[in-house]
């Protein structure tokens, strides 16, 4: 292939979806906010009042918890951490891993953080409501934990399939034009959306007679009953402004890709664990509408990032946005 | 679905439209209480006059292909078949061999009456 070049980053960074020792290292450094606070809990446990602070308001103690519950949610939520890092070097994390040890090293990191702050204010000050000064704020910076093992991760490079025949094309005259529609109904979200609104309105009366209690919750409760219904009928079409998915029950566009941005098109299998599951799935370099597993259009974008959708008998309008964009 | 329009063409828009869902429905291409898009998406994606896709439409209800429902768009007939296309078409060819002869609609349909 005369056109490719191969630099050299590109040529040492990995292709294989399999982790290489760098990766394995830095989930491993995951594990680290679990063992700091598992070692400091086991240690101090007996010089630790049975209340810690938990919220501070300039050098008064506003908000307390047990010190069980503490080394508890920490812990969890370090160990969650560890355990995301341990999904993060499988073969079908590879697009992700380094996110996800970000994203798993900032949560471990602060959740480390603000037990070791806490009750290390609480030992060294020897007073169960210590004047916390500054020191939340190392708690808070403690998040940046995750830049370590997101800084161990080497960069890999978009993972692309080899193209092995030309897109295929429709036949359109010079003077003719063409456009196609399908519509997908998913009826479980109809449903879903019906349950969670039905839901929301009962927690709304209970919300109204109790005061406000539960408000959080209905508006929880309504937006994903409105995600629900968003994606409940979708309709997906192909014409001379290019790939369109809109909400047919909402009237709400999801996704436009224009012509001019159409590198190409073509019909694939989709497979939701490829792509990062059912939904609106956004991954590095690429991003799918996902309802069901099985045939689907993948439009790769001049700018090399790649978009699907899962339709029904999708070579016909692969085919159409390749001739309509190629113009 | 796939629409395609070819304004060159000597057939009107609004019968390559016609044409088009008729050969769809005939085919089994496109399924009985499939939902069409509306007339104003139609219009937009090929870049033709709302009023043009309408009168196809109109037409195909006519013709008992397509139900319209206030609000609900256009969408095939669940009893619309190849039977139904095929009807039409032979009512087409009945008329055009009518006016062929000079015979005038009303002797036409006084000829299907009694037969009826």
């Amino acid at each position: 292939m005369p056109n490719q070049t191969i630099t050299p980053e590109a040529a040492h960074a990995p292709h294989a979806p399999h982790a290489t020792g760098r990766e394995r290292f830095a989930a491993a450094t995951l594990w680290l906010p679990v063992i700091a606070v598992s070692v400091t809990a086991t240690l101090w446990y007996d010089r630790l009042p049975a209340m810690l602070p938990k919220q501070w308001n300039g050098a008064e103690v506003t908000s307390t918890a047990g010190t069980e519950i503490m080394i508890g949610i920490t812990g969890a939520i370090a160990l969650l951490g560890a355990i995301a890092g341990l999904i993060a070097v499988s073969d079908a994390a590879a697009d992700i891993r380094r996110g996800l040890v970000l994203a798993a090293g900032c949560a471990a990191g602060l959740a480390a953080g603000v037990w070791l702050v806490t009750a290390g204010l609480v030992i060294a000050t020897g007073s169960a409501e210590p004047d916390a000064g500054a020191w939340p704020l190392l708690a808070a910076l403690a998040m940046g934990y995750g830049l370590i093992p997101f800084a161990l991760s080497p960069r890999r490079p978009q993972h692309r399939e080899p193209t092995t025949a030309d897109p295929a094309t429709v036949p359109l005259g010079a003077t003719e034009s063409g456009a196609w529609f399908t519509t997908m109904t998913v009826p479980m979200f109809l449903w879903l959306a019906g349950g969670l609104a039905v839901g929301a309105v009962a927690l709304a009366v209970f919300s109204v007679l109790e005061n406000g209690a539960g408000a959080g919750g209905v508006f929880t409760l309504l937006l994903t009953a409105g995600i629900c219904l968003t994606f409940a009928r979708l309709r997906v079409s192909v014409d001379r402004r290019g790939l369109r998915v809109v909400s047919s029950l909402l009237r709400l566009p999801i996704k436009q890709i224009a012509l001019d941005q159409v590198a190409s098109a073509r019909a694939e299998t989709i497979r939701p664990g490829e792509w990062g599951g059912w939904g609106y799935r956004i991954l590095p370099g690429r991003s799918a509408i996902v309802l069901t597993s099985g045939p689907g259009i993948v439009v790769e974008r001049q700018n090399g990032t790649l978009f699907a959708v899962t339709v029904p008998d999708p070579a016909l309008p692969a085919a159409l946005l390749t001739t309509l964009a190629a113009r | 679905m796939l629409f395609r329009v070819d304004p060159a063409s000597t057939v009107s828009i609004a019968e390559q439209l016609a044409v088009q869902v008729r050969a769809g429905v005939a085919d089994g291409t496109i399924a009985p209480g499939t939902r069409l898009p509306s007339a104003r998406e139609l219009a937009r994606a090929l870049d033709i006059n709302m009023h043009t896709v309408l009168r196809a439409y109109a037409q195909l209800r006519d013709d008992g292909i397509l139900e319209m429902r206030q609000g609900r768009g256009a969408s095939v007939r669940a009893d619309a078949g190849a039977g139904t296309v095929h009807l039409v078409e032979l009512a087409d060819a009945l008329l055009a061999e009518a006016r062929k002869l000079g015979v005038a609609l009303p002797d036409v349909l006084t000829l299907i009456q009694t037969r009826g």
